[in-house]
């Protein structure tokens, strides 16, 4: 679990900040964004394994970001997040790309256990990629 | 209906930030449990209470996330017409949404669920309504520590409802047949029929049978 490399991204500044201490207590890495835009500058330097982002975000919107990740980060794994009841949403995300969505409030258990999956994934593919 | 297509998009925003709200209270608490985790008991005595503390707001986020869940499906309620739907999941739905009611009468209301989907292509915005009715009607006549059990019915294709059940100290005839001679059944009785709906007791009068019209 040290490896783990995650960028969560949230304009609740409370949400994101407090996640990502409780989740750098369980040994994962964390780097966090608070807006679309602020994720994009950091991915030009910063590579996580994991990307965990809001779907509703003032500005640009998660649903572009994702798009926008998808297509020059093919390699970072995408789990969204939503406030909303309905999965719809959060089901779209995933048939555009993402790894896989939680609906806010969230449990860090299942949280933790999706980033590892998404991890392990990344490193299947990257092993296909090498064959 | 522009009005409540209104009400319906400010709640529906509202409960999305009521969810923010609840994801920060559950995330503040278990950050405190997580610090709490690596206190020594001798070096912090209420190490135990805290720990109940934190699972009672544990318990009310799970609460208010479920509350929230409902009230924004609810909320998109009123922007179609026409919808094809369960109506388990809509008496699930407005019994969630009608705990307060409930808790106030000290009366319960429980949704035994149909063995396989009902499904309604009734107003959907009316069903809800007509279903709260009917918890508001009986729910302070009922007396205190009963029970309202509602399950969906298929009763003939085009013609879907739900069955209504006491359980009360009292029996369930009596009480029904109380309900049905009052000065206010004949008006609830002319409310569903203005909806388009029926409802009245069945063949063993020992229930009260609801049906949407399609």
């Amino acid at each position: 679990m040290n490896d783990w490399k995650v960028l969560l991204v949230d304009d609740e500044r409370d949400f994101a900040l407090t996640l990502a201490e409780r989740l750098g207590m369980r040994g994962i890495k964390v780097n966090t964004a608070f807006s679309g835009q602020e994720a994009l500058d950091l991915l030009e330097t910063y590579q996580p394994d994991v990307m965990v982002l809001d779907l509703m975000m003032p500005g640009m919107s998660g649903s572009t970001v994702l798009r926008k990740v998808r297509g020059l980060y093919p390699n970072i794994e995408v789990i969204l997040l939503t406030g909303l009841s309905s999965t719809a949403e959060g089901a779209s995300g995933v048939s555009q790309g993402a790894f896989d969505f939680l609906t806010k409030p969230l449990q860090i258990e299942n949280l933790i256990e999706k980033i590892g999956l998404a991890v392990r994934k990344r490193s299947a593919d990257e092993a296909g990629q090498e064959k | 209906m522009k009005e409540t297509i209104f009400i319906g998009k400010i709640t529906a925003a509202m409960t999305h930030e009521m969810k923010n709200v609840l994801a920060i209270i559950r995330e503040s608490s278990g950050l405190a449990e997580d610090l709490l985790g690596m206190c020594d008991e001798s070096a912090f005595p209420y190490k135990d209470k805290f720990q109940k503390i934190m699972g009672k707001i544990e318990n009310q986020v799970i609460r208010g996330a479920e509350i929230m869940a409902q009230l924004n499906e609810f909320s998109h309620v009123p922007e179609v017409e026409r919808q094809s739907e369960d109506l388990n999941l809509v008496l699930n739905q407005i019994v969630i949404l009608s705990k307060k009611l409930s808790r106030s009468n000290a009366v319960d209301f429980i949704v035994e669920q149909a063995d396989m989907p009902v499904t309604s292509n009734s107003n959907p915005l009316t069903t809800r309504m007509l279903i709260f009715r009917i918890l508001e009607f009986l729910a302070p006549v009922i007396g205190k520590g009963s029970e309202i059990r509602l399950k969906a019915v298929g009763c003939k294709i085009g013609n879907q409802g739900f069955s209504v059940t006491i359980n009360a100290p009292v029996s369930n005839s009596f009480l029904l047949e109380k309900i049905l001679a009052g000065p206010e059944w004949d008006a609830l009785e002319n409310e569903f029929k203005n909806h388009g709906a029926s409802i009245g007791s069945s063949a063993g009068k020992d229930s009260l049978i609801v049906n949407f019209s399609q």
